[in-house]
């Protein structure tokens, strides 16, 4: 009896959770219930709280703000496939004595974790780090905690000397590019049932430099100049512009006087180039980019070969350098220190698509290590003896990089299948279109805005009428345009007629199921829900699980159907439901065998880490980072893929102190460029 | 090339967006972090919605809002990209509910069933003819059981799917469904107390 009550409320909380599924991917069916009544009501409700505007834009700011003050901590981390991603999580307390008695913090990944464990190799680490949780739980270490030298160091610390403070095994289960974490129970990895075989000749190194580098992030160092030379070797030729929004620059920081920009483009039909105040500049052709994500990578030889024939031919390869291997479709170069190449700090990433053209190509600026000092060295040796015993845990820095092209390209089932729709434009037809636009501002003060809509036409006109658009747009407000296009296939633009602000629907996002009925086609929602699709591609297959933007949904001309004006149309490809396709050997499960057959010495960025000021973590100012030796164990899987494994080589960490402590912000602040006038609409 | 929704004006359906967009989309915020104003775009106000049924006031969802971006942002590299950024960035905004909670709990919600009785005397006819009352749903949340209040506020405010609370919240989905239905039932209860016996 009670077993019954149990399934018809078990049943019912289904139904309930149906309904509300239902709900929330269309309209409501009418229904007695009235649990489902008071969902709806709250449905409602909850669909008629919005976040203030201003709010919504502050907070917005606030983040490109944050964004670009952390940007070379992000660029740091944006590149899944180095082996680093994840080490400066953990955080290594820097204590020195200065008069006020100061702590700052440095962060670094596994080198607590490596403290650890070098204690039964015999060496004594210079400050006590307790032992790990046993399920490598995180585990921040008092100091005063650990054994009596640390007491002393701690109680006493000296100036220069860096005390390794905790020990974050979750910062070397990194995520399912860099490492485990995915997937994995505690204590395991994607080696958990492989063996290790070593195929290579261990290295006898016996010492080898620690630099010692400044901060190199400097917000606001912005060399337009410089811009303006990778501009012309990437042959993107145009005026400098910088973003701008709610009447102030995207991408600025606000240096005491005002918002300067921090960031700047130069437009050349598709292609951009961008610098940042941290100095590093960016290349992209974005015309390519629906070449690269509807084809699979080169193999690497190839795509490298290209990529250092491109940068060579440019002058941009005047340092030493090792190319490696990465993530999909892009190429890294990596900066060599006394001949030992930087593990985690790839200078230049260059993408080189399926077709062996360059989509894109990123430079950040060498690292300044101009002090060193000599260290000794954990052997080889050891480091393999590491390996050997954590190597079925997977609990130490490792990584997994698919070198199968199946894994970057298309299914096989959509394998040279169209996959993407744009709403096409051409030369000399009229339109009208509803957008939100980008704006920019000439870096050289000059009045007219370049604006672009979002779907990349760019608006041509009268100046005093883009300067009212510019003004409108600004405060986020979509624009409906009329006019005519005009320009080139690669560089269309919108010679504009006439422009309103808009407050009806935005764009949104779709997806869903294409279905042919009636002789129209139909986007039906995951819940059922037909919306018809106006106007579609007349090649667009139905019975297809796409992706699509458009441009709201309106109720159709009889009343009761509703009706999406597309922008753009996906096959949902590898991102579909994962039962719509064949099945794909994971390179990270099922590992059988692992062979190393390269080990050698680099360098590995500890980069500097300031806990996040919003959080209720302790907040300070770190003055310097380090390059410090590391093993590099390089092989493969039993399926081919790339693995690697990163040791710390040091035995102990007595960090120099920082050679420079650098301004956060240039002496001179750059002006900021504003139109001299406004136009009035 | 995508196009991402710059309004927050965005219809239940956004809800269906591809979860794998936001993958791909915290791929390139993490290459050039301006990108992720884009996702701060996609979220934001499911979040707040979110939030703001936990806190129960403006003042408080708007803080909690900027606290849940701004560490998503800082910590974005310790998402996993293992397709549900949206249940990782509620985990971060119910994190930052909870330390709210613990810090403010009597205070909101003793001030809270003050304001309750205030906005619900003589209108709970008005509630059953669909014009509940923000205040008094979001007063009446907090006084159900708390998994049952956490529940409701993420999948009807911030419009999760259950098994993405299930994963929040370490519960199976049924366990999930149960906790939804038994709270919209003590919600009804409480809200409308003579519906709720009519009803059944």
């Amino acid at each position: 009896m009670s077993n019954n009550k149990h399934q018809t409320e078990e049943q019912a909380a289904a139904a309930l959770d149906q309904y509300i599924t239902e709900l929330q991917r269309g309209p409501a069916k009418p229904t007695n219930d009235s649990a489902m009544q008071l969902s709806h009501q709250l449905s409602v409700l909850a669909e008629e709280v919005q976040p203030h505007p201003q709010f919504e834009k502050q907070l917005r700011a606030q983040l490109l703000t944050q964004a670009h003050n952390n940007l070379e901590q992000k660029q740091q981390s944006s590149l899944p496939q180095q082996i680093a991603e994840g080490i400066r999580r953990i955080q290594m307390k820097r204590l020195f004595t200065a008069a006020a008695g100061l702590t700052a913090v440095l962060v670094i990944g596994f080198f607590g974790w490596w403290y650890i464990r070098t204690q039964p190799l015999g060496t004594e680490p210079q400050y006590g780090i307790s032992a790990l949780p046993a399920d490598g739980s995180q585990q921040n270490v008092d100091i005063a905690q650990s054994g009596s030298d640390t007491d002393s160091a701690a109680t006493n610390p000296v100036e220069g000397q860096v005390m390794i403070e905790e020990a974050a095994s979750s910062s070397i289960m990194m995520d399912r590019r860099g490492g485990g974490g995915y997937g994995y129970g505690p204590g395991e990895g994607p080696f958990t049932n492989a063996t290790l075989t070593l195929n290579a000749t261990l290295p006898t190194d016996g010492e080898a430099a620690v630099f010692t580098l400044p901060a190199p992030y400097q917000p606001g160092n912005i060399d337009q100049e410089r811009l303006r030379t990778f501009a012309q070797q990437m042959g993107v030729e145009g005026d400098i512009y910088f973003e701008w929004y709610q009447g102030m620059p995207i991408d600025g920081i606000d240096d005491g006087s005002g918002n300067v920009p921090y960031a700047y483009r130069i437009f050349d039909g598709k292609k951009m180039v961008t610098s940042h105040g941290g100095g590093e500049m960016g290349y992209e052709n974005t015309a390519l980019f629906q070449n690269q994500y509807q084809m699979p990578p080169l193999p690497y030889a190839e795509r490298a070969a290209i990529a250092e024939q491109f940068l060579q031919e440019r002058g941009l390869l005047d340092f030493e350098y090792e190319m490696r291997q990465s993530w999909g479709t892009e190429v890294q170069f990596f900066p060599l220190y006394e001949g030992k190449p930087l593990q985690n700090w790839a200078t230049i990433n260059v993408n080189v698509i399926g077709d062996g053209q360059i989509a894109g190509v990123w430079l950040r600026p060498l690292l300044d290590a101009t002090g060193s000092q000599t260290e000794p060295l954990r052997t080889a040796d050891e480091a393999w003896a590491f390996v050997q015993e954590n190597f079925q845990s997977g609990q130490m820095m490792h990584n997994i990089i698919p070198t199968n092209p199946a894994y970057y390209g298309p299914p096989i089932s959509q394998q040279g299948q169209k996959t993407h729709w744009e709403q096409e434009y051409a030369v000399g037809q009229e339109v009208t279109l509803n957008s939100w636009i980008q704006i920019y501002r000439p870096a050289d003060g000059s009045i007219t805005p370049r604006m672009i809509t979002h779907m990349g036409l760019v608006l041509v006109g009268e100046p005093g009428e883009l300067e009212a658009i510019a003004n409108t747009a600004t405060n986020g407000n979509n624009i409906r345009l009329t006019g005519t296009i005009i320009g080139e296939a690669d560089n269309l633009q919108l010679q504009v007629t006439g422009w309103e602000a808009i407050t009806g629907p935005s764009d949104i996002y779709l997806t869903g199921t294409t279905r042919q009925i009636d002789g129209k086609m139909v986007l039906e929602l995951p819940g059922g829900f037909p919306i018809e699709i106006a106007n579609p591609p007349a090649d667009l297959p139905a019975d297809q699980f796409v992706s699509m933007s458009s441009w709201g949904v309106r109720v159709a001309d009889d009343g009761v159907s509703a009706v999406t004006d597309w922008v753009t149309l996906d096959l949902a490809n590898h991102y579909g439901p994962p039962q719509e396709e064949p099945p794909f050997e994971d390179p990270y499960f099922n590992i059988t065998d692992v062979t190393i057959d390269n080990v050698q010495l680099g360098y590995f960025y500890l980069h500097p880490f300031e806990p996040f000021p919003y959080s209720n973590e302790p907040y300070a100012r770190v003055e310097a980072s380090h390059l410090i030796p590391v093993w590099r164990f390089v092989g493969q899987t039993n399926k081919g893929d790339m693995v690697e494994f990163t040791i710390p080589a040091l035995t102990s960490i007595e960090l120099p102190e920082p050679i420079a402590e650098t301004e956060m912000l240039p002496d001179a602040p750059l002006p900021v460029p504003v139109p001299t006038e406004v136009p009035s609409n | 090339m995508k196009v991402m929704s710059l309004s927050t004006e965005s219809p239940s359906v956004e809800q269906s967006a591809d979860v794998d967009d936001d993958d791909r989309l915290v791929r390139q915020a993490r290459k050039r972090p301006s990108h992720f104003a884009v996702l701060y775009n996609r979220h934001v106000t499911n979040v707040y919605r979110y939030l703001l049924s936990r806190t129960g006031n403006q003042a408080d969802a708007e803080d909690l809002t900027s606290q849940t971006f701004l560490e998503a942002m800082e910590k974005l590299d310790r998402y996993r990209g293992d397709g549900n950024f949206q249940a990782w960035l509620f985990r971060i905004a119910r994190n930052k509910s909870i330390d709210h909670y613990r810090k403010h709990k009597r205070l909101t919600w003793l001030a809270e069933e003050r304001e309750i009785e205030d906005t619900t005397q003589g209108s709970l006819d008005t509630q059953v003819s669909h014009t509940l009352q923000l205040d008094a749903v979001l007063g009446q949340l907090g006084n159900l059981a708390p998994d049952r209040a956490e529940v409701i506020s993420l999948r009807l405010f911030g419009q999760l799917e259950t098994a993405e609370i299930a994963q929040l919240m370490d519960k199976s989905e049924t366990a999930v469904r149960m906790l939804l239905h038994r709270g919209i039932r003590d919600l009804q209860s409480r809200l409308n107390p003579t519906a709720q016996e009519c009803g059944q």
